[in-house]
Order: C-alpha cells, then sequence, then structure tokens
C-alpha cells in the first residue's frame, strides 16, 4: 500500500465540522452549546466522532490515533501528492460517511483539507467540502473553515489590537511590506497596549509611523536604552508615545502609551526584505504569531509563555500573553500583496491560506486573503513560479550610495549542469525534539518525515535517532548500519517517542554532534524541531563550537516555526533550511534534502569580482551552493560596476569555475538597508562564533543600524506626540494576547 | 509645630503635582520663507542645544503635510536633517509651515540653531528661503 493514498472525502456540509466560519464569537456570557450537542445537525459530536474512530479501524485495523479526536483542521493545496482514491465523496448534505463516488484514479486535488497521515501506510486522509464560487472564477476553491474537535463555546477577549493591516509590493525577488496595527482602547480607563509580533528574521524595518486622528508623526530610531528612556518619560507624563523594540530578529515588541477610552492610535511599520527561492519558486513568508518559548532553568532574558492573567508567572525578560483555548481575540487580519515582478507567472498559490487572485495587468497580480481566513494563528505563505524562470533571474540590483560606489545583492545560482557524483557513506543522525510543544501534529509530523528519511537510507550509511526534550537519548550507543533490520529497528523507535516536557536543545545538539566523527563517513544531522526556545544565541553559539565537518540540515515543522533559529542552525552547519508544516506531505522535505545531498553543485565557494572594488559582502563565508537553493549575496561596490563573477569551489573534490556575466544591474532602493540587515546578521554571527568580540559587535552593529535608520538588538524606534497630553499618571498595561499557533497545544506549552 | 508645616505643606504640592509636572515634551513648528518664489523642495538642518532630543517628525501644511523624511546618518542627538518635495504644480510661496518636531528638552528650555541646506522650486531652481523655528504652546 505504499505510495498509495487514500482519500475519505466528505462532503456532508457542516455534518462532521463544527462551523462554516472558523470562528464562534458568541458574546461572553451567551448560552453556550456542550460538547455533545454536536452542530445541529441531528448527530452529536460524540456519535461523528466514533464515526470516524470506527472508519478508522476498519480501514487501518488499529485503534485510532490521539489526533483523530483533537485536530484542528487546516486548508492547503497538496498538488505534490499524487492521489489515488479508493473513497468518494458524499453529495451536498446528507448523511455521514464517505459515498461510494468514485475519485478520479491519479487525480491531483485542487484545494483540500488535509485530516491527517497514516505515516505507517503512506495514507492521507482526507476531507473535503467543495465551496463553490458563484462565477468568480479568480477565488481559489478552497474549502471553508470547519474543525474537528470538541466543541466549547469560545468567548470573545476584548484586545487593544484591533486589525492589522498588511500591504506588500513584491518587485524582483525583494518584497516591501507596510504593517499598520491599530491599536484601540475598549476600556474605560486610559492603557498602555503592548504587542509581541513576529516579523521575517531578515526584514530590514526602516520605517515606523505613529497616526493620531489625521496627525502622523514619523519615529527616530535611537539607541536602545535611549529610546525607551524616552518613551518612559513620555508615557509618565502622559504623552501618546510608541516604542518598537527587536526582542530577536525575528520578534518584536510594540508599545504605545496613554491610548484614551475609546481612541485609537495606528502604528505603521515598513521593512524590506529579500524572498526565498526554493526549486524554482520563489516564497514570501509572513509570520503572524510567536509560538510559546521554551527558556531553560535559571534563564531570565528569554521569551516567557503565559496565559491570560498569569502576567510575571515566567520570570522572562519579556512576556508573551496567549489566549486560552476556548478564548478568540477580537483582532482581525487583513492582507493584499502585489506581485510585480515584470514577467510572466506561471503558478501563484498560497499553501497556507484561502486567497484572490486579482490581475492588474501587466503581469501584475493582487493577492488577498478570503475574509474567512483571517486568523492570524499560522505563517502566511505565497509562493510564485515564473514562466520562464531565465526571464527575471536579475542577477545584480543596486544602489548607488552617491559617493561614487553604492550597494548590490545578487544571486547566486547553483550550477545547473551538477553532475551526479559518486555517493560516499554517510552517517544520517536524526534529531527529534520532542518537547512538549511538539506534541500532537508537529511530532507526528516529524516522525512522517524521520520514516521516510529512513526508508530511502543507503545501505552504506549508517544511522542514529535522538530524541530530547528535558534530556537527551539516543536510540542506540552508536550509529546503525542501514540494514533493513535496523531501519525496522529505527521505525519502531520513532513509534515509540511522546512528546513533553522543556526543549532541552542544547542537549541534543550535544548528543548529535559530540560523539567522535566516523572517519569513513560525512556526519549528515537532520535536526526536526519547532524551534520555540528563547535562548537562541546560546544554542547557536554549541552549533558553531561543535559543528566541525558535520552538516546541519533543519526542518522547521509546524504552522509558525521560529524561522530565524532553524535559518541560523543551517548556516552554521553549511546546510539548508527546511520547512514542512502540519498539514503538509513530507515528500516534499524529505526528497529535498536526498536530492541535495546526493548532488552537492558547489562546495568550499569562493568569489572574485571582475570590474569593481567589491567589499563588506555578506555572507562572510558563501556557503556550499546545492541544487535549487541560490544564495543571495549583499555587499558594497566603489569605482565602476561589476562586469563578471569568477565563482570557484569543489565538486566532489574537483575543483570548479564558473564565470557569470552580471549583465546590467537594476536598481531598487533599499538595497542598502537589506544589505545593513544583512551586515548585523553577519555580526551577530561573528560574535556568536569569537571571530570578533561582544563589545565589538554591538558597536559595529549599533552604527550600522543608525546609519541606516534600522531597528536591531541596539536601536529601536520611538515616537512622542509632544502636544496630546492625556490627564492623570500613566494608564495600567494591557497586553494583547494571542492565539498559540495552530496545531501546538496551549496545555503543554503555557504557563497558566 | 511650624518647623513641620513648611516640609508638609512641600510634600503636598509635590504629590498633588505628580499627576501632571512639568513636561519635557515640546513641539516646534519649522517655518520656510523663500519669499515670492515658489516652494516645492527643501532640506533643513536644526540643531538643538545638549540635553534635547528629537523625538518624532511631523509635517506642516499641504502641500507638506506628510511626515517628512530625515536622513537616519546625519542623526545624532537633538541634530536632524529633514527634507521633503512635492510633486504638486500649485506650490506655496512666503512663510510656509512645512514640518513639527517633537523634542524632548531636559534640561529645560533648549536653544536651537536652524539652517536651510536646500530649497528650490517646481522646476528644480534653487531659490533662497529662511527658515523659522517656533515653540507651539501646549495643548490639553
Amino acid at each position: 500500500m505504499r505510495h498509495a493514498i487514500v482519500i475519505l472525502v466528505l462532503l456532508a456540509g457542516g455534518l462532521l465540522f463544527a462551523c462554516s466560519s472558523g470562528k464562534h464569537q458568541e458574546a461572553p456570557g451567551a448560552a453556550s452549546k456542550t460538547a455533545d450537542e454536536g452542530c445541529g445537525c441531528g448527530q452529536s459530536e460524540a456519535e461523528e466522532l466514533e464515526f470516524w474512530r470506527n472508519a478508522y479501524r476498519e480501514r487501518f485495523g488499529k485503534e485510532p490515533p490521539e489526533w483523530l479526536q483533537a485536530y484542528r483542521n487546516k486548508f492547503g493545496k497538496i498538488d505534490d501528492v499524487e492521489m489515488r482514491a479508493s473513497g468518494g465523496y458524499a453529495g451536498a448534505g446528507g448523511a455521514a460517511g464517505a459515498r461510494a463516488a468514485p475519485w478520479p484514479k491519479r487525480r491531483r486535488s485542487p484545494y483540500a483539507g488535509i485530516v491527517a497521515w497514516d505515516a505507517d501506510a503512506d495514507e492521507v486522509w482526507v476531507i473535503e467540502r467543495y465551496y463553490t464560487e458563484g462565477g468568480d472564477t479568480d477565488v481559489e476553491r478552497a474549502p471553508a473553515h470547519c474543525q474537528l474537535q470538541a466543541k466549547v463555546a469560545d468567548v470573545q477577549v476584548p484586545m487593544p489590537l484591533e486589525h492589522t493591516a498588511v500591504e506588500g509590493e513584491i518587485t524582483l525577488h525583494l518584497a516591501t511590506v507596510k504593517i499598520t496595527q491599530r491599536y484601540k482602547n475598549p476600556y474605560d480607563q486610559k492603557i498602555e497596549a503592548v504587542y509581541t509580533f513576529p516579523l521575517p528574521q531578515n526584514a530590514a524595518v526602516s520605517d515606523f509611523l505613529m497616526k493620531i486622528g489625521d496627525r502622523t508623526i514619523r519615529g527616530i530610531v535611537r539607541e536602545k536604552e535611549e529610546a525607551k528612556r524616552i518613551y518612559k518619560m513620555a508615557r509618565r507624563h502622559g504623552h501618546v508615545a510608541s516604542l518598537l523594540q527587536q526582542d530577536r530578529p525575528n520578534v518584536f515588541t510594540q508599545s504605545v502609551a496613554n491610548i484614551e477610552p475609546q481612541k485609537s492610535v495606528d502604528i505603521e511599520i515598513t521593512y524590506f526584505h529579500t524572498l526565498r527561492f526554493v526549486d524554482n519558486e520563489y516564497e514570501f513568508v509572513l509570520p503572524t504569531v510567536v509560538g510559546p518559548r521554551f527558556n531553560p532553568p535559571g534563564r531570565t532574558d528569554g521569551i516567557g509563555a503565559v496565559g491570560r492573567g498569569s502576567r510575571g508567572h515566567s520570570g522572562q525578560a519579556r512576556e508573551i500573553t496567549y489566549l486560552k483555548p476556548n478564548e478568540i481575540s477580537s483582532h482581525e487580519l487583513s492582507f493584499s500583496v502585489n506581485v510585480n515582478v515584470g514577467a510572466k507567472i506561471a503558478k501563484l498559490y498560497s499553501p497556507t491560506h484561502a486567497i484572490v487572485k486579482k490581475d492588474l495587468g501587466e503581469n501584475r497580480v493582487q493577492v488577498t486573503l478570503r475574509e474567512s481566513d483571517n486568523i492570524p494563528n499560522r505563517d502566511i505563505l505565497l509562493r510564485y513560479r515564473l514562466a520562464d524562470p531565465a526571464e527575471v533571474r536579475a542577477r545584480m540590483v543596486t544602489f548607488e550610495a552617491g559617493d561614487g560606489g553604492g550597494y548590490f545583492l545578487m544571486v547566486l545560482d547553483p550550477p545547473r549542469t551538477a553532475e551526479n557524483i559518486p555517493q560516499s557513506p554517510r552517517e544520517m543522525v536524526f534529531v527529534l525534539d520532542c518537547s512538549g510543544s511538539m506534541q500532537g501534529q508537529p511530532l507526528e509530523t516529524s516522525k512522517r518525515a524521520v520514516r521516510r528519511a529512513l526508508r530511502r537510507l543507503d545501505q552504506n550509511d549508517t544511522f542514529q535517532v535522538i530524541r530530547f526534550s528535558n534530556q537527551a537519548s539516543p536510540m542506540g550507543s552508536r550509529p546503525l548500519p542501514a540494514t533493513p533490520k535496523n531501519i525496522k529497528k529505527g521505525l519502531r523507535y520513532l513509534d515509540s517517542l511522546e512528546a513533553k516536557g522543556g526543549t532541552m536543545m542544547e542537549y541534543g545538539i550535544h548528543a548529535a554532534l559530540k560523539p567522535a566523527a566516523d572517519a569513513e563517513r560525512r556526519r549528515i544531522v537532520t535536526f526536526l524541531t519547532d524551534g520555540y526556545i528563547g535562548n537562541e544565541k546560546d544554542v547557536l553559539r554549541i552549533v558553531k563550537n561543535e559543528v566541525g565537518d558535520s552538516r546541519i540540515f533543519s526542518f522547521g515543522v509546524g504552522s509558525s516555526v521560529n524561522r530565524y533559529l532553524l535559518e541560523r542552525m543551517a548556516s552554521h552547519g553549511r546546510g539548508v533550511a527546511t520547512y514542512v508544516r502540519n498539514d503538509e506531505s513530507s515528500r516534499r522535505a524529505v526528497d529535498g534534502l536526498y536530492k541535495r545531498l546526493e548532488r552537492p553543485a558547489l562546495a568550499n565557494v569562493s568569489l572574485k569580482w571582475a570590474g569593481a572594488g567589491v567589499s563588506d559582502i555578506e555572507p562572510a563565508v558563501i556557503p556550499d551552493l546545492f541544487v535549487g537553493r541560490p544564495v543571495v549575496i549583499a555587499g558594497r561596490y566603489s569605482g565602476t560596476r561589476m562586469r563578471r563573477l569568477f565563482v570557484t569551489g569543489t565538486v566532489g573534490g574537483k575543483p570548479r569555475e564558473i564565470v557569470v556575466d552580471l549583465g546590467d544591474p537594476v536598481t531598487h532602493p533599499a538595497i542598502a538597508k537589506v544589505w545593513a540587515r544583512a551586515r548585523i546578521a553577519g555580526l551577530h554571527d561573528a560574535a556568536i562564533s569569537g571571530q570578533v568580540s561582544q563589545s565589538e559587535a554591538a558597536g559595529e552593529i549599533r552604527q550600522t543600524a543608525l546609519q541606516h535608520g534600522l531597528v536591531s538588538d541596539f536601536t529601536s524606534f520611538v515616537a512622542v506626540d509632544s502636544l496630546s497630553r492625556t490627564a492623570g499618571t500613566e494608564g495600567t498595561t494591557v497586553r494583547v494576547a494571542v492565539p498559540v499557533p495552530d496545531g501546538v497545544k496551549y496545555e503543554t506549552t503555557v504557563d497558566d | 509645630m511650624k518647623r513641620w508645616l513648611v516640609p508638609i505643606a512641600l510634600l503636598a504640592v509635590t504629590l498633588a503635582g505628580r499627576g501632571q509636572d512639568a513636561s519635557p515634551f515640546q513641539a516646534y513648528d519649522v517655518f520656510i520663507d523663500a519669499g515670492d518664489s515658489a516652494l516645492a523642495v527643501y532640506q533643513v538642518e536644526i540643531r538643538a542645544s545638549k540635553g534635547a532630543l528629537v523625538t518624532g517628525v511631523e509635517g506642516g501644511v499641504a502641500p507638506f503635510a506628510q511626515a517628512p523624511y530625515y536622513d537616519p546618518a546625519a542623526l545624532q542627538g537633538g541634530r536632524i536633517v529633514i527634507g521633503a518635495f512635492t510633486k504638486n504644480q500649485n506650490v506655496p510661496r512666503g512663510r510656509v509651515r512645512v514640518a513639527r518636531l517633537h523634542m524632548m528638552e531636559e534640561n529645560g528650555a533648549a536653544t536651537y540653531t536652524v539652517k536651510v541646506i536646500a530649497a528650490a522650486g517646481p522646476d528644480g531652481e534653487k531659490t533662497p528661503a529662511k527658515i523659522e523655528l517656533a515653540r507651539v504652546g501646549e495643548k490639553r
């Protein structure tokens, strides 16, 4: 039954599912249904659940797993999955169960709600609910939001963050994003609103506006402590003021002081970032929620996760407040991104959200979210593929600094002619995060990926499986040869893994990298985690110090992964980061890993530029080039523009040189800021690895950020309205509570 | 007994004033006067005495109503270089409020040095202009 995928499709309009809008917004105190009342379709939820449990038993001959009882449905495209159906779908309405209407063989489902995977049999169960759009062909055919879970009445919690509007423009491989957060005070006394939110880890935050009524004040970038002092002073004196601080490269906190009852203040943030490019697809990512972080005992500089009403419980410098499972926020999200890449787009889709596409002409497309899909509880991914990939791969984008030089950004493609080279044996180490935040779907997703990877091992490889939570423990005392018998043993070990406890990631890294290396095999470490830790710097330092000649390929698992950690781990380990959502096949990620291992396009890369003086290249050490994963390089130039680039390296140990004709550059005003952000990341890395001292790095980061007007670890934006002074002393601080990311369990992650 | 009255009276005054003591935050309007010439572009430098910091930049009147940009590289303590331009054909002449600065003055009222770096009309032709900084009265 391998590779066969069984689909059980249900079009039972609300029969099994709890809702069609994704939200149960009941006013506090409103009468609520009990879990057993079901959705009003005549069948209780207990009965519905039992139907599915029986179906599972019948299908797979064993007891259904936990996810069948508490699964939050998500929808996504699964076009990378070939389907062979043995199920069908029912007509509109009707009774429970799969009906006999056959699904065409080997048909690719346009859009479907993936309910679950059975990894042992490589089977997927899909529950799909067609959504018919009257004549609007641009609307993605996505199902309405549904939930398969015990239903309890949701309580809408008033929040000072009313709305977040995201407007983006993608040109070339760069995104310019404007985020407008509307803070409104729903209480009867003045407040300070504090909201911790994520941004892409490479976002160069360079503009900050505070809007009060029809007045707009542009914020000023200041050294972090000075900005905080100004803000506190303004707050104490009753002025409306705002402060934007960076907690991590991908975590920011916005504070808005002295919002009077029923008044609102808009904060507008603008940032730039480069897009990911994977296997001929550009990927735009908008994270919407910070996952609940674990902080090792004794640390106080992490990011705590507490429930509403539990402020201060975590003991961490920064705390995020999470909504309880039966609570929903009034905070909503709107999203509009224009894709304007100057070339024909062959494919544009979101694997995570239902979107609406509007053709603006001249190869420009506007993408918005469907109204029913605007809960900020998972990353928004947008991917596009060009009709002719060679058309727009602008190799060089520049920005003149006015001093006879400027900044540049270029995409370095791996050689397309990389040949298959004989494989040297590998020591494959799979490290699974089995902490509480991985409980349920994330760990199941990790297991699926590792199962698939184990089955693809070469007979000359060895393998090891390591789990970690509060401690780390390997499957065996040493890596095992990849014999069929040992692989079965590995699969059984995977089955036994459970998720609970803390995330002592450093133990997992030690366990993977500390043992003596096998002289005959290159160690490849695959690290599967959601990255929900508050001590990223410690972990990255250990990776940097212990990685040696090993390679690290990080797998981010879940809906709202800590991409900063995953990307930097892979970078330090000269590998690449890959992401697998809970509702996604692991096939693409695992096969991609093996494709890169089997075809390391160019290693030990160095660059030589012809035609200009080039300096301050980021990344300072060019990583290995892997098929389908170009490297973005930023730098400064002086004199005349660059003409050609000579890329040298090795393939299979043999020297290789590639000459890249840089052509005519395209200009983009954000390049200097994008370079500055990359420079800051490089300085952080240098400090972590001890190449420069902490104070030296801090000084240079501060100077770079101030020079380019960027938020950083050492600089913040502050804005004060000296004209609007509210009565009385500073108001009550209200933290904006956020949902735990989709697929993450509140009970195992939040300090309540 | 009288010896205690004065300190108690002072304490009472202090506590009473704690909620709304004098704020160190102050706004200043930036005016440019290009005389009879039209003003479409400007760049000015404003320098405050020690102890004063810029805490925000706001726009002025149309067509300079949008908050002007500043040069982050030139920003140092109380020094800021701001500038704006308009493509609007109906550009103002005479004295125009082009921006408003929000300042924090920790050492009492600061002194300011102002300078026009550049001013030009719609055709890009440079024009002589004067700059003036005016303290804005506090609004409650």
